[in-house]
């Protein structure tokens, strides 16, 4: 142990023996560069080693540079954003790798340690450097470096072809190959951005439609010329290499100028060739130039390849889907047309196709009118559904024109419509794209035109325009089933309608009855969006008033108009034949002053007239611009016909039931209010609700000495005679009353009385008188027998007095006698209140007993008897009651 | 993840103060501060953070597609002020941050009263008559450099960083002192930094601005740093007398009391 020296001190000893020289040497000579420098980087000392390698003199470096300039550039930068901020965080940093510049501005490559420390003199910070030449290691580590970026970026470009690979392979559209290609296309080459491009416009044009991300979404078009260095390079199927546009820009002028202003320094671009035509291009960008590898230039090769394979592939799917679905939008077309079966039903079928199997965005449908000149929109949607339209056929729109010429009519977009075609009304509206037009026919007729508006732009597709010529064909085809049906419809919707009309006025007997059948079924019989009718005044003809209405609501109707301002009063003596309107604006014009705030787009106004007079005037609507076809108008006119006949009767019956009412009016009489002691009620229930007239009479008289006659009477018939009759048998009743006060000498009188006068022979007559002390006499001609009703509710019928029917020669007067109590009641009835269709008088009459005797009676008793009798049944004749009461009146004294 | 978390910010100093808001620049993390920062705590809330994909952000976020601009990294900076609330914000920018500072003050001038530009430089690359100080081949070379540098020494040199713990008091730090540890986002940070050009911006920046340009600045010179003041109307210009791009780290104290009087006249509410 004692001959093996003291490490210590052996190293202490070696230390300080050689510190003085050797170290010193070492320092400054030794196999390294050593640089001190202050905490901002300004050297202070720099050894031999270092100015040797370098080839600088330590006086030009000392105070007068810092470590950093003798970096290259890049590496200046890394050192004072990275090395620096370290040193002062850590203290130490080491092998950085760096290069350093000679004096001839060679690069030595080198590792680079450092310490951050404090002086322990000054107390300054300062940092120690060292270097180590590392030129061979470094060409070993570029090499490495080389090596490992190759094999990380083949491993890259394997999984990104792979992916890429398997993407493709389901991608079935264009878009998913698009959206495949530019989202993982990027990863083909590090940092680049990748784009897929795709010619259109005939060349002009080319689109991005995936990738890139500048403007914030892939799409972007911009125009190319025809040729071009590097379009002949792409169309020839070779790569497009950019390294960097500023020494390329002469090769490649146009498209350097693009890249530079697009921020786009070095690029590639690889065709995209199907069936040996380019139809696009993958391109990859970057902000920096760059040299493209070949294992760079093999990947977009292949991923170039990949995708026109799979464009090709998508091109086939797609050309048989869409035959595949012309096919079928053809099948289910003809399918919904047979099932149409009116015109309507055919224009529906085509609205409806248009967009749902076509894909338009926008169609109309327009009709030649009957005198071919011109063009009526009637039915459209989407953009351009202008129903109402209505433009000459020499117009020059595309429909129009596909009408005239017989052949179908395209344009490509908005702007070679308005230039072929600037009379197209579809011109003012904002977004569409091509516009397709094709005539409608059938057999040899032209019915008009069809008109599809679609969202994209461009030239139809020949298969696209077969397609909707098809369409015309079956929908032209379908018209003539539908004409036949539209016939045999409107036959059968004429006969419908004279039945109706038959059956409704054999009901309808009033104008209001009237007037109310030909509004509602008359709407109902046209698919009429409203009717109006109005008849003439009967006071004033040259006044129409407003009878009935159906449909009108939010419509504002005339209660009057004068006749003379209706527009088809032309030619008033014969009351004007119908006029048929249509389109909205003439039809609110033609309605002026009639029927205001009308929607219609058709209208009819239909004079009524009978025997060259006029009765009245009816307005159909339709809510339709195409509903007045011929049939339709033909059964409007029959319609017409029907309407003013019964109309005619109506008011003819109106003026007889008017004048009825009248006289019966004036024929009831008036009960004047009786004595205190007495409480009497009357009813009068007419037998018709059609004529309310009947020969049923009644008459109730206070005489001066305080007693009360009644006087109930039947005259045979009904109508308007029996009517008279019954006034002149009321007026002689009351006379005899007022003269003779015995029933007995009133009803003898009647008897002569009807004698002579032929409308009351054989009527029937009571004549009962009571005196207030409640003693009755009465008198019956062939009358149902009195009831009288005593206060304990016992029924006696009074069957005394009797005669003959009035008239009957040789029939003696005779009269009986009662008393009338107090609290009894008298009940004097016609034959109608028992004598009732399916009842027999017997069981009617003891009916009435039945009711009497529990019955009160008030003021209103001759109602309820009647109602209780007749029990809301229809009654056949007239039916009169009077009931009389005997009121106990109480004396003061008492 | 909200912003916040996201970048990594970090609150401190006193709380109702008008706040101070420290923007390190490329290469390094809010680490870059750390003798700056505590000088304002006293009188300001100071706010740090980690710009995407440096210190410890959250990398995970980070498209490369999605920042590409200078004007992305300034967005960033306007979230969190908005995330924070932050009214009267006076932003300090270092290096690139100097000049995304600029673009989040453009972008919301009513968010800030000040701007202090630490070795701002609108362009890199020389370019016609302007000189930025590099090429574009100096551009790429640096790239190579950040490259090789964090293939052959970013891993290796986590272990010496181990040993160094003389200091434990630094581990916490040293950790995250590793910066930009992805080298795919350090790299796409370089491009944008270093080949961005941000000239015709200086004009549209109205807030308050003083632009802090060290006496001898190998990446911004003193050109630089006068084009910069020339070209901001009503802006300050103080130079630091040393050398180096990393005052806030080699000279602190100067690039305090530089900033504080500034900072002092601008009208904060308190």
């Amino acid at each position: 142990m004692s001959d093996e020296p003291d490490p210590a001190r052996t190293t202490g000893t070696f230390g300080s023996r050689i510190a003085s020289d050797a170290l010193e040497d070492a320092v400054n000579d030794g196999p390294f560069g050593l640089v001190i420098t202050d905490a901002h980087g300004v050297i202070q000392w720099v050894n031999v080693t270092l100015t040797h390698w370098l080839a600088l003199r330590a006086t030009e470096l000392t105070g007068r540079r810092t470590f950093q300039e003798l970096l290259a550039p890049g590496g200046r930068i890394y050192y004072d954003t990275h090395v620096r901020p370290l040193l002062h965080l850590q203290h130490q940093v080491s092998e950085i790798a760096l290069e350093l510049v000679r004096s001839d501005g060679s690069r030595m490559p080198a590792f680079v340690n450092s310490r951050l420390r404090r002086d322990q003199t000054t107390g300054q910070q300062m940092v120690d450097i060292v270097v180590f030449d590392a030129t061979l290691r470094r060409s070993y580590d570029t090499e490495l470096l080389a090596e490992r970026r190759l094999a990380e970026q083949s491993e890259t470009l394997l999984q990104v072809m792979y992916s890429i690979a398997s993407g493709l392979g389901g991608a079935i559209s264009m878009d998913d190959i698009v959206a495949v290609v530019a989202d993982r296309g990027s990863a083909t080459i590090s940092g680049a951005s990748c784009a897929i491009w795709m010619f259109g416009d005939a060349g002009r044009s080319v689109v991005r439609v995936g990738g890139g991300r500048d403007a914030g979404h892939s799409r972007l078009e911009i125009t190319v010329p025809q040729s071009g260095p590097a379009l002949d390079r792409l169309a020839a199927g070779e790569l497009v290499v950019i390294a960097d546009r500023v020494t390329m820009h002469d090769e490649y002028p146009l498209l350097s100028k693009w890249m530079g202003a697009t921020g786009v320094d070095s690029a590639l671009i690889a065709p995209l060739m199907v069936d040996g035509a380019l139809e696009g291009a993958i391109s990859y960008g970057f902000a920096t130039a760059h040299e493209f590898d070949s294992a760079e230039l093999r990947a977009v090769t292949a991923l170039a390849t990949q995708t026109e394979q799979a464009l090709r592939r998508a091109r086939l799917v797609s050309a048989q889907l869409r035959s595949q679905e012309r096919l079928e939008a053809l099948l289910e077309f003809t399918d919904q047309l047979s099932g149409a079966l009116t015109l309507d039903d055919v224009v529906d079928a085509m609205v409806d196709g248009s967009q749902r199997l076509l894909g338009a965005i926008g169609v109309r449908v327009a009709l030649l009118d009957d005198t071919g000149q011109q063009v009526d929109f009637v039915r459209g949607l989407g953009i351009g559904g202008r129903v109402g339209l209505r433009i000459p056929i020499e117009s020059n729109s595309i429909g129009c024109t596909a009408i005239r010429t017989g052949e179908m009519q395209s344009v490509e977009d908005r702007q070679a419509l308005q230039e072929r075609f600037p009379d197209s009304p579809i011109l003012s509206e904002p977004e569409f794209g091509r516009v397709v037009a094709a005539q409608l026919r059938r057999g040899e007729q032209v019915l008009g035109g069809w008109v599809l508006a679609f969202s994209d732009e461009g030239p139809a597709d020949l298969e696209d325009m077969k397609l909707i010529e098809l369409f015309a064909a079956q929908a032209g085809q379908a018209t003539q089933r539908a004409a036949l049906h539209d016939a045999a419809h409107s036959a059968r919707m004429y006969a419908d309608l004279r039945r109706l009309m038959s059956e409704a006025l054999n009901r309808a007997v009033t104008t209001a009855e009237v007037g109310r059948v030909v509004t509602g079924e008359g709407r109902r019989a046209f698919d009429a969006a409203g009717l109006a009718l109005f008849v003439v005044d009967l006071h004033n003809p040259l006044v129409l008033v407003a009878e009935a209405v159906s449909g009108l609501d939010g419509v504002t109707v005339a209660a009057s108009a004068s006749i003379g301002d209706v527009t088809v009063s032309a030619d008033l003596p014969g009351w004007a034949p119908l006029r048929f309107v249509t389109g909205h604006s003439a039809v609110v014009a033609a309605l002026a002053g009639l029927l205001d705030g009308v929607g219609w787009e058709a209208a009819v106004l239909m004079p009524l007239g009978l025997f060259g007079r006029a009765i009245g005037l009816t307005v159909v609507g339709f809510d339709r611009l195409d509903a007045l076809s011929s049939a339709t108008r033909a059964a409007l006119s029959s319609f017409s016909a029907e309407a003013s006949v019964a109309i005619g009767r109506a008011r003819r019956f109106d003026v007889d039931h008017d004048i009825a009412i009248t006289l019966q009016r004036s024929l009831l009489p008036v009960v004047q209010p009786l004595h205190d002691c007495w409480t009497v009620s009357t009813w009068y229930q007419p037998g018709s609700e059609l004529l309310e007239v009947g020969g049923d009479l009644f008459d109730v008289t206070e005489l001066d000495d305080g007693r009360i006659v009644l006087v109930v009477g039947d005259v045979v018939g009904h109508g308007l005679d029996a009517a008279a009759s019954m006034g002149l048998l009321r007026s002689a009743a009351k006379a005899l009353v007022l003269v003779r006060s015995r029933p007995a000498d009133v009803i003898a009188g009647l008897h002569a009385f009807a004698a002579v006068t032929p409308g009351v022979l054989y009527s029937s007559i009571c004549c009962i008188a009571v005196a207030p002390d409640g003693t009755a006499h009465y008198a019956c001609a062939g009358h149902p027998f009195p009831i009288l009703r005593h206060e304990d509710g016992r029924i006696e019928p009074l069957e005394g007095g009797r005669s003959t029917l009035l008239g009957i020669v040789g029939a003696p007067a005779t009269q009986a006698e009662f008393q009338l109590t107090d609290g009894a009641t008298l009940i004097v009835y016609t034959d109608g209140l028992i004598e009732r269709h399916g009842a027999s008088s017997v069981s009617e009459m003891s009916r009435l007993s039945g009711y009497l005797a529990d019955a009160v009676f008030p003021t209103t008793a001759a109602r309820d008897v009647v109602e209780q009798m007749l029990l809301d049944q229809p009654t056949q004749d007239d039916i009169v009651v009077v009931c009389l009461t005997k009121t106990p009146v109480i004396s003061p004294a008492q | 993840m909200g912003i916040l978390e996201r970048l990594n910010v970090r609150v401190s100093g006193a709380p109702d103060s008008p706040p101070v808001m420290f923007a390190h620049g490329f290469g390094c993390d809010q680490a870059m501060w750390r003798h700056v920062a505590p000088a304002f705590a006293p009188d300001f809330r100071v706010v740090l953070f980690d710009h995407m994909g440096c210190g410890r952000s959250s990398a995970s976020s980070f498209d490369p597609h999605d920042y590409t601009s200078l004007e992305r990294y300034a967005a960033d900076v306007i979230d969190i002020i908005e995330a924070l609330d932050l009214r009267d914000v006076v932003l300090v920018g270092h290096s690139v941050s100097a000049m995304i500072g600029a673009l989040a003050t453009i972008a919301a001038p009513e968010r800030f009263a000040g701007l202090v530009m630490i070795g701002p430089s609108p362009r890199y690359v020389d370019d016609d008559s302007y000189v930025g100080g590099f090429t574009r081949g100096d551009v790429d070379e640096m790239l190579q450099t950040l490259e090789s540098n964090y293939l052959g020494w970013s891993r290796a040199m986590a272990p010496v960083i181990m040993d160094n713990l003389d200091r434990p008091e630094l581990a916490d730090e040293l950790e995250s002192s590793l910066c930009c540890v992805d080298p795919a986002i350090a790299r796409q940070f370089a491009r944008v930094t270093f080949l961005s050009d941000n000239r015709a911006d200086l004009s549209r920046i109205s807030v308050p601005t003083l632009v802090v340009q060290c006496e001898y600045d190998a990446i911004a010179s003193k050109s630089v740093g006068l084009y910069v003041h020339q070209h901001i109307a009503g802006s300050e210009f103080t130079v630091l007398d040393v050398a180096g791009h990393c005052p806030n780290l080699s000279a602190p104290e100067q690039t305090v009391e530089a900033i504080r009087p500034f900072v002092a006249r601008l009208p904060l509410r308190t």
